[in-house]
C-alpha cells in the first residue's frame, strides 16, 4: 500500500509533476489551496462582487460550484448559477437535474436558458441542419460561440460583475495549443485567468485554471459530489486530437502542461502589442457587442437559417424576484 | 507464481476483461494493456481509489473511471 508523503495515510494519488503521493485529505486541501491562491494572485474576485457561475453539471463546474459557494460564504461575494441548455438529448438534460439538485442543496439561485428559447433550435437540430446543408463548420464551434454569447447576455442582464467558468489546466493548455495551431492571435489573447471588462462583456474568470483535470475529478469523487462523467455525443474535431497528443506527452514527460501554461503566461502581456486596437460596436442584426458589423452568433445562425429570438432573456419579473430573494434585497 | 490474474472493468460499461500480468506489475501496466492513458482516468482497486503506481496482486479487481468528458 502506498502512503501519503505528507501524513502517512493511505495514498489515493501520485502527483507525477512533484513526485509526491497524497491521501484523500491532503489532495482535497491541495486543490482548495490552489483555487484560493489563483483567486488571490490574479485578484479574480473583489469584495461584494456578484459572480455568475457557469455550471454544466460535469465534474469541473460542480467542483467550482462548491468551492465558490464555500468561498462566498466566508468572503461575502454573491453567487448566481447559470446553466445553458444547448439541447443535447440524453446528455445535457441529465446534467441539468444534477445542477438543480446541487444548487438547491447550497441554497443558490439557478437560472437555465436554452438554445431552443434563444435561437429557436437546440444543438442536436443545428447539427442536423449543418449536415443537411453540407456545411463543414464544426458543431463544437456553434456550441462554443452560442453558449458563450448566451452566458454573457444572461450574466449581464442579472447585473453580474464576473462570470466564473470551470476551465481547468487541461482545458486552458488545449485552448492555447489550438489557437497557436490556428494562428488565432485574437482568441489566444483572450485566454488567461481573467479576461477584463469591455463594453457589453462581463469579465470572465477561471479559478481552476492551474489545477489538472485529473485532480479535479479526484476532488469531486472524494468529496462525494453527484456529477455527470458522461461525454457529449457531439465531441470531436481538432481539440480532441490536441488533447490526446498533450496527454501522451504528459504521460511521458510530466509537467508538460504546466510548462505550456507558464510559457503562455510569460508571453501574454506582449500579445496586446501585436493586436490591432478595435472599437466595440453593436451587431446590426441583434444589437449585441461585436468588433464587426455582424456578430459571430448572427453569422453562424444565418448559415443554418436561424436567428436570435429574444432581445432580453431575463424578464423584469424574474429580476425582481431575484432581487427580493437576495440577502438585504 | 509466474503471472498474476487481475480483472478490469470500465465504469459505465458491462464488459469485464481478465489480464495476465507479471507479478511486479502496477496499475500503469494494466492501463497500458487496456489502452487507457493515466491522464484521463481515475482507478479504483478493489473498491478503493488508488495511485496508478500501486502494485497489483493476484485476484485484484480494477475499475477504470474515465474522467475526460468534454462538451
Amino acid at each position: 500500500m502506498l502512503r501519503c508523503s505528507f501524513c502517512g495515510r493511505r495514498a489515493v494519488y501520485h502527483q507525477r509533476t512533484s513526485g509526491v503521493l497524497m491521501c484523500d485529505r491532503c489532495l482535497i486541501r491541495s486543490v482548495e489551496r490552489r483555487f484560493q491562491q489563483t483567486i488571490s494572485r490574479y485578484k479574480l474576485i473583489a469584495p461584494n462582487d456578484r459572480v455568475a457561475l457557469a455550471v454544466s453539471g460535469g465534474k469541473d463546474s460542480t467542483a467550482l460550484l462548491y468551492l465558490m459557494a464555500e468561498r462566498c460564504q466566508r468572503y461575502d461575494c454573491e453567487l448566481i448559477t447559470i446553466t445553458i441548455d444547448e439541447g443535447i438529448r440524453g446528455y445535457r438534460d441529465l446534467c441539468i437535474s444534477l445542477v438543480k439538485k446541487n444548487a438547491k442543496a447550497l441554497g443558490l439561485e439557478h437560472v437555465v436558458v436554452s438554445f431552443e428559447r434563444a435561437f429557436g433550435s437546440g444543438l442536436d437540430r443545428i447539427a442536423a441542419l449543418l449536415k443537411d446543408r453540407g456545411i463543414e463548420q464544426g458543431i463544437c464551434t456553434y456550441c462554443g460561440v452560442l453558449r458563450r454569447s448566451l452566458l454573457n447576455q444572461v450574466a449581464r442582464e442579472l447585473g453580474a460583475d464576473k462570470i466564473a467558468t470551470a476551465h481547468n489546466l487541461d482545458d486552458e493548455v488545449q485552448a492555447i495549443m489550438l489557437n497557436y495551431i490556428r494562428a488565432d492571435l485574437s482568441r489566444l489573447h483572450r485566454l488567461g485567468p481573467i479576461y477584463r471588462k469591455r463594453e457589453g462583456f462581463v469579465p470572465r474568470i477561471k479559478p481552476l485554471r492551474e489545477i489538472p483535470e485529473k485532480e479535479i475529478a479526484l476532488y469531486t469523487l472524494l468529496r462525494g459530489f453527484e456529477v455527470n462523467f458522461s461525454s457529449c455525443p457531439h465531441i470531436g474535431g481538432m481539440r480532441v486530437k490536441i488533447r490526446n497528443f498533450i496527454n501522451e506527452l504528459e504521460a511521458e514527460h510530466p509537467t508538460t502542461k504546466y510548462m505550456i501554461l507558464r510559457m503562455f503566461d510569460r508571453l501574454r502581456p506582449h500579445l496586446s502589442d501585436a493586436l490591432k486596437e478595435f472599437n466595440m460596436r453593436r451587431c446590426q442584426i441583434c444589437g449585441e457587442p461585436t468588433p464587426s458589423d455582424v456578430c459571430r452568433v448572427c453569422e453562424l445562425l444565418e448559415q443554418v437559417g436561424l436567428e436570435r429570438r429574444e432581445k432580453t432573456l431575463i424578464s423584469e419579473k424574474q429580476k425582481e424576484l431575484w432581487r427580493r430573494a437576495r440577502p438585504g434585497g | 507464481m509466474s503471472t498474476i490474474k487481475v480483472s478490469v472493468r470500465v465504469a459505465g460499461k458491462g464488459e469485464l476483461r481478465k489480464l495476465r500480468l507479471s507479478p511486479s506489475s502496477d496499475i500503469l501496466v494494466a492501463l497500458k494493456e487496456t489502452g487507457h492513458s493515466p491522464e484521463t482516468v481515475v482507478v479504483r482497486l478493489n473498491g478503493r481509489i488508488v495511485p496508478e503506481t500501486e502494485k497489483l496482486s493476484d485476484g485484484d479487481e480494477i475499475e477504470i473511471i474515465p474522467i475526460v468528458s468534454g462538451g
